[in-house]
């Protein structure tokens, strides 16, 4: 026998399509599906009234119309082709009910969703295809969060669901078998199987789709392997999409150094991002400019910082943080700089540190846990650190991460960031309905953050997948969702 | 026996309790909230009060101890926080896996040690016995996160023999298994070799050898009853460390035991989980040493365990 290499077309003639998932996901109800994979299951399992296209923008799915009568009133008309599993069509009564749970005032069972439907103030039924929803407050971004998928009225009155066997959902997909780490669906359509398996360990599911195990790896495994194996395997195909995701580094308003926006504004221009991303990311991501992603309506900066060590040095001397020896070894401060235990990111970390060092910065490197470094940079207990914001659809993700409002444990202010200016225009940018309107306020927004710098913004990260060429019609969303699996075809 | 046995049993009472207070006290130590995980990035800290409430977690931490203690003598290990489901049926579904390959693990070290530990003893100062050393040395030092992608790499994707992972047919077992038993067999091939070499210099083998004894009979009745006593204890002893190791193990095979939900637990910071887990790990632990106590009066009869002195 000959030490013959294994190819993914090998041995597999299953139709089933595998995909490989990191985790499990947490949950089939849709009201409690809070974790990434849970949502991407949701996406196939349940309908939603709207989902997102492969760009990121709003797609009408359950809903037919949308009709604002008013800044408050927003008629629904729904489609009549949609059923439930049993057969039964999906009604007003039934998408009244699923939200209904989530304006419950003392719920058994608190819902992680219940926050995107704060600003209903009642729904009504108005035929079996129509209902009307009356808001609090004018909100731009509110049809955006009508992602959940619906329940049958009566299971959406009732508590948590964990049986499989026992849902009623009204997606493409029906669940056959929910096991510890493989999840079976059916496509009630063309009756294609897609099976999930769940693989926590990055060089397993990366043996798994060089073996054809597996058919469809996405967005875990790192782009060094992702590379070579596109490479080294004429089976698979490598497909990449410039993601909705920003990453950055955060700063602690509340430190005495990090305060003083010319420290900042000298570590944005000390940062050679394209470097870290030809190195480290091979390629697989784009500068960022702003949080907001290049494809977005409302980004209005597209010029990325320039790398300028002088300027960065001048800046730090302003600050009043001379060199205390101009090339020696000897530093102007002293940082800590907290990230994840991720291999890529404590490299990134390191090599961000090595170029600080460059304008007299010395950055300690810490990586932790992530549930230590979660709490740490809530609790303000950092001084610089890194993460990134991903998914997000609407401009208003400005106000959750930089309005005084959002500090937290209220939102996602983690810096203490806090600016009467910003806060006024964040607050017209929620309100505004009209889009010229929101995209000046929005454009406004973005050159105060550029100048103030509570962030400086990194790249952009590609969205990464290894396919086996037998599946055909499987392409990548901006948002990670795997919704292109409702069209995919394994021969 | 019995009564011994009974003893043993109603002992694991107060390790229990134990157990369930330290992991109780000490998985509060660790930074981050389940209410955080559960609840999300964009809950209000309204909605997170109140599922602090529903859950519990607003109370003391004594309280909370106490009161997962009493449910447990209940038979209630509580509910997962973020599987939504009793921490009772998550353990029943995924325990036997663990034992399916913690049991397999051993019976490989077992018959990779015992024969090549004896054949060292016999061999002893030659260049055979030099080679196990050698071998059993490799065993001792290689990882099983390291030695479990290895053995991926070389069976299922060069000789393409075995799949890399899951729990399916005969064939998965074999790479799990070797990857969590390999460095308790070198341990019992150094144990027994150390301990045949021992006891062929007792005076009951010179006996034997003068009486005219066959070598094989000698070494493979009378010595291999003696010589087992200490082996005995290592693989009781031995037996925790492959149900802990086990936690690397399951993750690199995608094994559905107790070890990959200790760790989404600990991930999670799911305290009825975790604490369900591990107390399961402990009564499995001390039941083995029961087992491993009584497997003495078998090995030696001289041993009675119900008697002191």
């Amino acid at each position: 026998m000959g030490c013959q290499k294994s190819s993914p077309n090998q041995s597999q003639s299953d139709p089933t399509i595998k995909v490989v998932l990191d985790s499990a996901p947490r949950t089939i109800d849709s009201r409690f599906a809070l974790d990434a994979n849970s949502q991407y299951l949701e996406n196939l399992i349940h309908c939603s009234l709207i989902s997102f296209d492969k760009e990121g923008n709003v797609s009408l799915k359950l809903a037919k119309s949308f009709d604002w009568l008013s800044p408050l009133k927003l008629k629904i008309t729904l489609q009549t082709n949609q059923t439930f599993y049993d057969g039964h069509q999906v009604e007003a009564k039934d998408v009244k009910a699923s939200y209904d749970f989530f304006l419950l005032e003392n719920p058994k069972e608190p819902s992680p969703r219940a926050g995107a439907f704060k600003d209903i103030s009642s729904i009504e039924v108005l035929s079996r295809s129509e209902l009307l929803i009356q808001l609090k407050n004018p909100s731009a971004s509110f049809v955006s969060n009508l992602v959940v998928g619906i329940l049958p009225a009566q299971m959406a009155q009732g508590g948590k669901i964990v049986d499989f066997k026992k849902l009623m959902a009204c997606g493409d997909f029906q669940i056959n078998q929910w096991g510890v780490n493989s999840i079976e669906l059916t496509n009630r359509k063309n009756q294609q199987k897609l099976e999930f398996k769940i693989v926590k360990d990055e060089s397993t599911r990366l043996a798994k789709i060089l073996k054809g195990e597996v058919d469809i790896v996405q967005n875990s495994l790192n782009r060094e392997q992702i590379e070579e194996a596109a490479k080294d395997n004429s089976d698979l195909m490598l497909l990449k999409k410039p993601g909705l995701n920003t990453t950055y580094i955060g700063f602690n308003m509340r430190d005495p150094i990090l305060s003083n926006q010319k420290v900042r504004r000298a570590i944005d221009k000390a940062i050679d991002r394209k470097s870290i991303i030809d190195f480290v990311l091979k390629g697989f991501a784009t500068p960022a400019s702003t949080l907001l992603t290049p494809g977005d309506p409302f980004r209005s900066i597209v010029q990325t910082s320039s790398l300028d060590i002088v300027a960065s040095k001048k800046l730090l001397d302003e600050a009043g943080f001379p060199d205390p020896d101009g090339e020696g070894e000897k530093a102007r401060f002293h940082l800590e700089y907290k990230t994840t235990t991720d291999t890529t990111r404590v490299v990134i970390a390191k090599a961000i540190a090595a170029q600080l060092k460059k304008i007299g910065i010395d950055v300690k490197v810490t990586s932790m846990e992530w549930g230590k470094f979660k709490s740490d940079v809530e609790k303000g207990q950092v001084q610089m650190w890194s993460l990134s914001w991903i998914g997000f659809k609407d401009p208003d993700i400005y106000r959750y991460i930089f309005a005084t409002e959002s500090f937290p444990p209220n939102g996602g202010n983690r810096g203490w960031y806090s600016n009467k200016e910003l806060d006024d225009l964040l607050e017209k940018g929620r309100v505004s309905t009209d889009k010229t309107q929101r995209k000046a306020i929005y454009a406004q927004v973005e050159n105060i953050v550029r100048n103030d710098l509570p962030y400086v913004f990194l790249w952009h990260e590609d969205i990464l997948a290894l396919v086996n060429k037998k599946v055909s019609g499987y392409e990548l969303y901006a948002d990670g969702r795997l919704e292109a699996l409702h069209q995919s075809i394994k021969k | 026996m019995g009564t011994y046995s009974l003893k043993r049993l109603l002992s694991l009472i107060p390790v229990c309790l134990g157990v369930l207070t330290l992991v109780g006290v000490f998985i509060h130590f660790i930074p981050g909230d389940p209410v955080d995980v559960l609840a999300g990035d964009f809950a209000t800290e309204t909605e997170k009060l109140a599922l602090r409430e529903q859950l519990g977690l607003n109370k003391p931490i004594y309280t909370q101890i106490g009161n997962y203690i009493m449910s447990v003598f209940k038979g209630d290990l509580g509910n997962s926080l973020i599987f939504h489901r009793p921490v009772l049926n998550l353990i029943g579904e995924r325990v036997l896996p663990t034992i399916e390959l913690a049991l397999l693990s051993l019976l490989l070290a077992l018959v990779l040690s015992l024969p090549l530990g004896i054949f060292s003893a016999y061999k002893a100062g030659k260049w055979q016995d030099l080679l196990s050393s050698v071998v059993s040395l490799l065993g001792v030092s290689m990882p099983n996160f390291w030695l479990g992608p290895l053995l991926i790499m070389c069976f299922s994707l060069k000789l393409d023999l075995l799949p890399v992972s899951e729990r399916g047919d005969w064939t998965s077992y074999i790479l799990p298994a070797l990857t969590l038993g390999t460095s308790l067999a070198a341990i019992l091939t150094r144990m027994t070799r150390t301990s045949f070499l021992e006891n062929s210099f007792e005076d009951y083998v010179r006996t034997a050898k003068a009486k005219g004894c066959s070598t094989q009979r000698l070494w493979l009745v009378h010595i291999f009853k003696n010589a087992l006593l200490p082996i005995i204890t290592i693989l009781g002893l031995q037996f925790g460390v492959l149900l802990t190791g086990a936690v690397i193990t399951e993750k690199i095979f995608d094994w559905p035991g107790l070890g990959t939900l200790l760790l989404e637990g600990i991930g999670n910071r799911d305290y009825p989980l975790v604490q369900g887990c591990v107390l399961c790990f402990s009564m499995v632990y001390v039941l083995v040493n029961l087992f491993t106590d009584l497997a003495y009066t078998w090995a030696d009869p001289r041993i009675q365990l119900n008697k002191k002195g």
